[in-house]
C-alpha cells in the first residue's frame, strides 16, 4: 500500500471504481443519478471538477476559488465518517455548502446516499474510509453546534413570499 | 457437549446459512491501568458466498483518553479460517487443543499490539442448547476467567500480564442482522477473586427477555442464578457514545448516534442461600456496527468499559471487593 495520501480526485475515482467494482446495482443507481450531469466540489484548498459521460467519470482538478456545487472541510468529512455529527448539524452549522438548482443538491446528495448505502457490503468502500480517516486524522473533531434550524436569518425574498402568501403572524 | 472447541459452520446443504453467524471473542483487563481490551473476530454469512464477510476488531478501552485501534472488515473469502481460528490483517483468534486462546492483533492506528496466550482458570460454561432468536437461533460458550501471557501493548505501554485476566466466549447461530433481537451481557472480573458473567437475550426493544445466565466463579466452584431470584436494574444515562466503528457504517447511521445507554447496573441475587450485590459503573462505551451481507439489516452493539462493585455471602463465603468490567448493549 502506497504511504503517501491520496489526494481529492483520487479519493473520488476510487470510490466510483470500488462501487463499480463491489455493488453492480448501487453503480448503475449512482450513474442514473449523475448521468450526464457535472459539479465542481472542493475540499479544504483541493477542487475538482467531476463529470460523468456515457458512464465515464472523469475528475479534473481545478481552482478552488470558483463557486462550487459543494463545499466541505476534512474536518467535517472525518466527523460524519466518525459518525460524530448528522449531517444536517454540518450543513446548518455551515461545514457543508451546497450551491445550485434544487435538483442538482438533491442529486448530489442521493449519490453520496447511494455509496454510503453500499458500504456495509463493500469491504473496499470501508477500507477507502478508514483511509481517510488516517491521512486526514486530527486531534480534535470539528465542533457543531446542535441547532434545530437554520442558524441564519431568512432573506427578503422569503420574507416577501411568505406575506405573499399570508403565512406571517 | 465437546471437550476441545472448534468453529461450527454450517454443514452442507444447510437451508439457513445464508444466516450463519459466528465469533471467538476475547476480553483482557488490565487492573494496574484500568484499560479493557475487546477483541474480536467473526463470520457473517454462507461459507461459500462471495458476498459473505469477515470482520476483526480490537479496541481498547483506555481510562481518562478513551478508545484506541480499530476494526477490519473484509470478505470472508480473504480471511484465514481454520478449525479453531479466524485470522485477518490486524486480528486473529484461536483455540487450541488444550484450550487455550491464542490471540495477536496489530491495529492500523498503531495503538494496540497483542501477541498472547490465555490459559483458562475456570471451568467452562457451556450454554450450547440453541435459544430462539430473531428469525433464528444462537448457542454460545464461555470461559469465565483466563490468565493471559505475552505481549500485551496499548498506545506504547506494556501490560504486565501478572496484573491482568481475560475472558473468553465463542457464539454461532443463525440470525439476520436487523431482526428484532438484542441482548444484554456482562462480564465483571477481579484480578484474585470472583468473576461474574451476565447475559440474556432480548428483542429490539429489549423487553421480551430470554433465557438469563448469571454466574460467579470463584477458585474452581461456580454459583449460578436463575431470573427468578435476581433482579437487575439499569441507573442513569451515559452522556455519549465515544467512538462509532466502522466510520462508514456510523456515517449511514447518524440517527443511531445518541443511543439511550445506562450509566450504571445493578444486579442483585438473593435465593435464600446466597445473597449478592453487583454493581458496574460504566465511563465510557463504544458503538460496533454489524452489517448483514446480503440484504440491509444492522445490529447496533455498545460496549461499554467500566468498574464494579461486589458484595454479599455466596458458596459460603463473605465476599467484598471490587474490578473491571465489560457490558454489551445489543439491538
Amino acid at each position: 500500500m502506497s504511504t503517501e495520501r491520496r489526494s481529492l480526485s483520487e479519493f473520488i475515482v476510487a470510490l466510483v471504481a470500488e462501487l463499480d467494482a463491489a455493488d453492480e446495482a448501487a453503480a448503475r443507481r449512482l450513474h442514473h443519478v449523475t448521468r450526464g450531469r457535472s459539479a465542481t466540489i472542493a475540499l479544504d484548498r483541493e477542487a475538482v471538477f467531476v463529470t460523468f459521460i456515457d458512464e465515464t467519470l472523469t475528475v479534473t482538478p481545478t481552482s478552488p476559488d470558483g463557486p462550487p456545487l459543494g463545499r466541505t472541510d476534512s474536518e467535517t468529512v472525518a466527523a460524519l465518517l466518525d459518525g460524530t455529527v448528522e449531517a444536517h448539524a454540518a450543513i446548518i452549522n455551515g461545514r457543508i455548502e451546497a450551491q445550485g438548482t434544487t435538483e442538482d443538491v438533491a442529486r448530489i446528495f442521493v449519490a453520496i446516499e447511494i455509496v454510503l448505502d453500499a458500504s456495509p457490503r463493500a469491504p473496499a468502500l470501508q477500507r477507502l474510509a478508514d483511509e481517510y480517516r488516517r491521512a486526514y486524522a486530527r486531534p480534535e473533531h470539528a465542533r457543531f453546534a446542535r441547532t434545530a434550524w437554520y442558524a441564519f436569518g431568512p432573506s427578503t425574498d422569503e420574507w416577501r413570499l411568505l406575506a405573499e402568501l399570508d403565512l406571517l403572524p | 457437549m465437546i471437550l476441545t472447541d472448534a468453529l461450527r459452520p454450517p454443514w452442507p446443504g444447510d437451508p439457513q446459512a445464508f444466516a450463519f453467524k459466528e465469533w471467538l471473542h476475547l476480553n483482557l483487563f488490565d487492573f494496574e491501568s484500568g484499560n479493557v481490551a475487546v477483541v474480536n473476530v467473526s463470520l457473517h454469512g454462507a461459507p461459500l458466498d462471495p458476498r459473505s464477510l469477515a470482520v476483526g476488531l480490537a479496541v481498547v478501552h483506555v481510562p481518562e483518553i478513551g478508545w484506541v485501534g480499530g476494526v477490519e472488515t473484509g470478505p470472508r473469502a480473504a480471511a484465514a479460517i481454520e478449525r479453531a481460528g479466524i485470522g485477518l490483517r490486524s486480528v486473529a483468534l484461536a483455540l487450541d487443543a488444550s484450550g487455550d486462546v491464542l490471540g495477536q492483533a496489530r491495529t492500523l492506528d498503531g495503538a494496540v499490539e497483542l501477541r498472547a496466550r490465555a490459559q483458562p482458570e475456570a471451568r467452562t460454561l457451556d450454554v450450547e442448547i440453541p435459544v430462539p432468536f430473531g428469525s433464528g437461533w444462537i448457542a454460545w460458550r464461555a470461559v469465565p476467567r483466563l490468565h493471559p501471557r505475552g505481549a500485551w501493548t496499548v498506545l506504547g505501554k506494556s501490560v504486565d500480564e501478572e496484573r491482568s485476566a481475560a475472558y473468553h466466549d465463542h457464539n454461532w447461530g443463525r440470525w439476520r442482522w436487523g431482526d428484532d433481537v438484542g441482548w444484554e451481557w456482562g462480564t465483571f472480573l477481579t484480578l484474585r477473586g470472583p468473576s461474574f458473567v451476565f447475559a440474556v437475550t432480548t428483542d429490539r426493544a429489549h423487553d421480551l427477555r430470554g433465557p438469563t445466565t448469571f454466574a460467579m466463579d470463584l477458585d474452581g466452584r461456580r454459583r449460578m442464578w436463575s431470573a427468578r431470584v435476581m433482579r437487575m436494574e439499569y441507573g442513569g444515562l451515559l452522556p455519549q457514545v465515544d467512538r462509532r466503528l466502522p466510520g462508514a457504517l456510523a456515517a449511514l447511521h447518524q440517527d443511531r448516534a445518541h443511543p439511550a445507554l445506562p450509566r450504571t447496573v445493578s444486579i442483585d441475587v438473593d435465593d435464600g442461600f446466597d445473597r449478592l450485590e453487583l454493581l458496574f459503573e460504566a465511563e465510557s462505551a463504544i458503538q460496533l456496527i454489524t452489517a448483514d451481507p446480503s440484504k440491509r439489516g444492522y445490529g447496533f452493539i455498545h460496549e461499554l468499559a467500566g468498574r464494579f462493585w461486589y458484595r454479599g455471602i455466596a458458596l459460603g463465603r463473605s465476599l467484598e471487593g471490587e474490578g473491571l468490567g465489560i457490558f454489551e448493549h445489543v439491538d
